[in-house]
């Protein structure tokens, strides 16, 4: 039986028999890893297939199938922080948001553009450390082998993007109490 | 608890709240785009393969057949002899508006990204964003790039964030050439936000850029065999500098930097700012310049108001002992330098020995 795993659950490890069995039972949550790295659904998707083409050019080869997700993840990320110099410079953010219909729903948009534009202030390597540790739940050692740097720079990184997210003006990371 | 701790359980909150959204691809779709693009790269690493032993067996069969030593290089005139050359951007620029319909078809010999134009520049110029594309040409692997735009998803909807963009105008045009000499061209009038029409279907304007850039890149990257700091060649004349892909993945305290070269490419918008172009760091410049940009990383700097990117102005390549390189690149207008892990404005000593490195200012910054 395949184990299915969580969205932002550990890699306790996908069994899937075939490549269409763990794009079924994966790609959805690592989507959602992608969308964080990239900021963009239609780069999300592209990045996520950019890494599970490696993986279908290797299937056969992969012996453990659990290692599958990781071989993907780090395909990913490794892709991602090379995407990081080639920027296309076309697009400048609005100070304004476009209007919206429903408090709820405008809020959870708000809440989701604000912690996307605090994320894009970061170094591509740090947000990637961030979603490695934090969103997807790797250890310090799984996010250091993911990226292949040292688990001391994954520590340090982790801490500076922490701190600058806690600068941030558009992400209050206060404890509820003190919220006014 | 310490602050790092109570903030990683709010980070995990936000990050999880801001990724809700459910992609458009279905997992099924999803599959049988990846086995399309994985079949194209098998494709055209099976062409490669026959290219290659095609040359082989033309190299040994010919002096065989010939019999004699003087026709020794005739199997290396048949496989080399339709070679197609990249022809120059067209002048003026293509109207992106009136491009004519292509598939793209395999078979191309080189592929190169050009300025376009359109009906609204004709009336107002000053509506386009100068932008440097990188129209050096690629050779190697092309198919493998029409491959793959044409395997791109249909693009018939505007991502959510293009509603809080402000797109500015910015035509460009990918030609692919043909051993016969004939070429396609797709273009579009933006770089995000918007679509390039590919056998007959839209296909996402900012995706096919990345394409052609990993591609540039890519056989940049093989190309490249030197170990020394060196700047990449400029764009567009003296316009823009393109930085080469790092081969060193790290923190910069743990690189251990034995030469560097600072580069400078001209501002666009015509001005400037040092007397040379490039300039090697000499031992102590380099200690200097490592140990402020090591020690002084931050935070990305807020934009002021009126702030404009220009695209990369000035480089710093540093190379370690190990020949792998690191680049620490300026591409905004707040001067100060980025890479994968971190931010630096130079302070004003800083400022002086890249100066100095470049053979001195010509105007302020």
């Amino acid at each position: 039986m395949d184990t299915v795993m969580t969205a932002s659950g550990p890699m306790t490890g996908s069994t899937a028999a075939t490549f269409e069995e763990f794009v079924a039972a994966r790609s959805t949550a690592l989507w959602r890893s992608a969308f964080l790295l990239t900021g963009d659904a239609q780069k999300a998707e592209d990045l996520l297939q950019t890494a599970l083409v490696k993986a279908w050019r290797r299937w056969d080869s992969i012996q453990r199938r659990e290692a599958v997700e990781s071989y993907v993840r780090k395909a990913m990320v490794s892709t991602y922080t090379d995407w990081w110099r080639r920027r296309w410079n076309g697009e400048s953010p609005t100070e304004v948001l476009p209007d919206r219909a429903g408090h709820d729903e405008a809020s959870r948009v708000d809440v989701r553009h604000d912690v996307l534009a605090a994320l894009a202030t970061l170094p591509r390597g740090q947000r990637a450390v961030l979603v490695l540790r934090y969103f997807d739940d790797l250890t310090e050692a799984q996010t250091a082998d993911a990226l292949g740097i040292s688990v001391g720079t994954v520590k340090s990184q982790a801490s500076r993007a922490l701190s600058a997210l806690r600068s941030s003006p558009l992400i209050d990371t206060r404890p509820s109490g003190d919220q006014p | 608890m310490n602050h790092d701790e109570n903030d990683a359980t709010d980070v995990r909150d936000l990050l999880g709240s801001a990724a809700t959204g459910v992609p458009t691809v279905t997992p099924a779709d999803r599959s049988r785009a990846v086995a399309a693009r994985g079949r194209a790269v098998r494709r055209r690493n099976v062409m490669a393969l026959v290219a290659a032993a095609v040359v082989a067996a033309v190299g040994v069969g010919v002096p065989v057949l010939a019999g004699g030593d003087d026709d020794a290089g005739r199997g290396v005139d048949v496989a080399t002899a339709p070679v197609a050359e990249p022809e120059p951007c067209p002048e003026p620029p293509a109207d992106v508006e009136a491009l004519e319909p292509t598939d793209l078809p395999t078979g191309a010999a080189w592929a190169r990204m050009c300025d376009g134009t359109w009906s609204g520049a004709q009336s107002d110029p000053s509506r386009v964003r100068i932008t440097a594309f990188d129209s050096t040409p690629i050779t190697t692997d092309v198919d493998a790039l029409l491959d793959a735009i044409r395997a791109l998803p249909t693009y018939d909807q505007l991502e959510p964030e293009c509603a809080t963009m402000l797109m500015a105008p910015t035509p460009w045009t990918l030609v692919v050439g043909y051993p016969d000499g004939t070429t396609a061209t797709i273009g579009s009038t933006v770089t995000a936000c918007g679509a390039a029409q590919v056998a007959g279907s839209p296909r996402s304007s900012a995706t096919i850029l990345e394409l052609v850039d990993d591609a540039a890149n890519d056989a940049e990257a093989e190309a490249a065999t030197d170990e020394v700091a060196t700047c990449p060649e400029p764009v567009n004349g003296l316009r823009t500098l393109e930085p080469q892909p790092d081969t060193y993945e790290g923190d910069l305290v743990d690189f251990r930097q034995t030469a560097a070269v600072v580069c400078y490419g001209i501002d666009p918008l015509g001005s400037r700012e040092y007397e040379s172009t490039q300039g090697a760091l000499r031992d102590e410049q380099r200690f200097s310049i490592f140990t402020e940009a090591a020690s002084g990383s931050t935070p990305e700097p807020r934009r002021p108001g009126g702030c404009i990117d220009s695209g990369p102005t000035r480089l710093i390549v540093l190379v370690d002992d190990e020949g792998r390189r690191l680049t620490l690149t300026d591409s905004s207008c707040t001067g100060e330098f980025t890479w994968a892990y971190g931010y630096w404005k130079p302070g004003p000593q800083a400022e002086q020995v890249i100066a100095d490195a470049l053979g001195g200012r010509v105007t302020q910054r």
